[in-house]
């Protein structure tokens, strides 16, 4: 019976060793370095117990440390009743720390998803932005692009500077022509003045008449007549030739301001539309020069908006490790609480032993079998768990 | 009219992430925080699409889809796992139970966004 008893306690204290070890091994994990010196201490005795079993049950006989079995099993049960509040403390701060991690991780995640989630509305906004300014512009042109309208602007613009130029050659035409006038008028005027010479001969001879048939007398008489009407004739022609130079005269003074004017509205118009052509074709090809920027900004721009939403994808992707490691860290809680439950359980069995239970071989054998279900508990948990991502890599898809 | 997805997930920042992805696209989006909760919400509207976590407390995942395969107005309607669970076995419980797909996490939003266009327009 007692030896029975003995071997369930060195089961036991195995046990306990293994749990010690994976306590060591959990809290390491979390980075917990306050559970190093209570842990220290009840290995270091637990491993000497069990050595010292370990040579007792291998048949020797003999403890591989000195003191009897009873000293031994007090020992054990006084590192048991010192620790055990210790490890109660670490195992409530542990879970604290670990609630902690949880939480801290879930507020940061949020909000960096806000942040991300506003910089992409950003970038969204600058995008449709860009996006409206192109549609008003191709809107207002009457869905043409600006390089439709600066070509269709330019050619507009040479027909019209065509057209001036023409007709500034025309000008210079008419110039030409009403200087051809002008000298036919000049012509006129000189026939008008050999017109007045004839008359004043013509009056001269009425005059040279009219006195031959004065002095003929009576026979002379008709002639007379003649030669006044002559005269007469003669002074209208005469008339006449004043009144058509007048005319003429009026007509070339008309032509001559006619000829100036046409002059200088050709010279005029030919430098003004040369040099308007001139400006106007520097100003469209800044325009052109400016709608060709203006396109580069825009499409770069797109290209940089796309870059921002694969650079944010993979930013969501990367933040899903909160996710995960909070379900790592509830699942090492897990495991923390079997720990933990074990603990409790070994201090009762401390406390008991201490006490001198009579129920103590029950008590062991109980504590035996739940560090047994523990140990299976961890196994099962480690082969279920949730996340076996080492890395974070997107996962699978599978559509059935 | 924006096609309505129901998204179950008891991480509020997957919940984030996926609405911030499917919202982006012009869907609705419904949270819920547990399948319990979930199964509700699908009671309340018949939604187009439903994406559920496995491990979640008071309701799994896995539980849920038998729950709406079960009810007549979600029979056809494309239920997707969005889980860390990556194993086969449990792939094959979740096509049992009547799951559309299985898209393990961590997701990328373009290929979420893609799958969820493919299975729903």
């Amino acid at each position: 019976m007692e030896q029975q008893n003995g071997k369930s306690m060195w089961g036991v204290l195995s046990g306990v060793a293994v749990v010690a070890l994976l306590l060591h091994a959990g809290v390491g994990a979390v980075g917990l370095g306050s559970w190093s010196a209570p842990l220290n201490v009840l290995i270091t005795v637990i491993a000497g117990a069990i050595l010292w079993g370990a040579g007792k049950n291998s048949g020797g006989g003999r403890p591989v440390v000195g003191g009897s079995a009873e000293t031994r099993e007090s020992a054990v049960e006084n590192v048991l009743m010192q620790t055990y509040p210790q490890f109660s403390n670490q195992f409530s701060a542990t879970h604290a720390d670990m609630e902690q991690v949880q939480r801290l991780l879930a507020d940061a995640i949020a909000k960096l998803m806000e942040s991300f989630e506003g910089m992409q509305k950003l970038i969204q906004s600058q995008r449709d932005a860009a996006l409206r300014v192109t549609v008003q512009q191709s809107e207002q042109m009457g869905n043409a692009s600006l390089e439709e309208f600066l070509d269709e602007t330019s050619n507009t613009l040479k027909q019209l500077v065509g057209s001036i130029v023409n007709n500034s050659k025309v000008g210079m035409e008419l110039v030409d022509k009403m200087d051809a006038v002008s000298q036919q008028v000049r012509s006129i005027l000189k026939v008008l003045g050999e017109i007045d010479g004839i008359s004043k001969q013509t009056n001269l001879l009425a005059l040279n008449a009219a006195i031959e048939a004065a002095r003929a007398g009576e026979a002379g008489r008709g002639f007379a007549v003649v030669a006044d009407e002559v005269r007469k004739l003669s002074a209208r022609a005469e008339h006449f030739s004043h009144q058509i130079r007048a005319n003429m005269n009026q007509v070339h003074e008309a032509i001559e301001e006619a000829e100036q004017a046409i002059t200088t509205m050709a010279t005029l118009d030919m430098d003004f539309a040369v040099r308007s052509k001139g400006q106007l074709e520097h100003t469209l090809g800044s325009v052109q020069q400016m709608n060709q920027g203006m396109s580069e900004v825009i499409e770069q721009q797109q290209i940089i908006s796309r870059e921002v939403d694969m650079v944010v994808g993979r930013a969501v992707t990367s933040l899903q490790f909160q996710d995960m490691v909070n379900q790592l860290l509830q699942h090492a809680k897990g495991r923390v609480d079997s720990m933990e439950n074990a603990w409790h359980m070994m201090g009762d069995w401390a406390r008991e032993s201490k006490q001198g239970s009579t129920a103590s071989r029950e008590r062991i054998d109980q504590m035996r079998n739940e560090v047994d279900s523990l140990l299976t508990r961890h196994n099962k948990t480690i082969i279920n768990k949730a996340v076996n991502q080492q890395k974070l890599e997107t996962g699978d898809i599978e559509l059935f | 009219m924006a096609k309505t997805v129901l998204s179950v997930d008891d991480s509020s920042s997957i919940r984030q992430m996926v609405a911030f992805t499917l919202k982006g696209a012009g869907y609705e989006v419904i949270e819920a925080v547990d399948g319990q909760d979930g199964l509700n919400k699908a009671k309340m509207k018949t939604v187009d699409l439903v994406l559920t976590d496995q491990n979640m407390p008071v309701m799994d995942g896995l539980t849920l889809i038998r729950t709406l395969r079960s009810m007549p107005s979600y029979r056809t309607v494309p239920i997707l796992m969005l889980t860390t669970e990556s194993s086969d076995a449990m792939k094959m419980q979740g096509k049992s139970a009547g799951a559309t797909g299985w898209l393990v996490k961590p997701f990328d939003p373009a290929k979420l966004l893609e799958v969820v266009r493919k299975v729903i327009g």
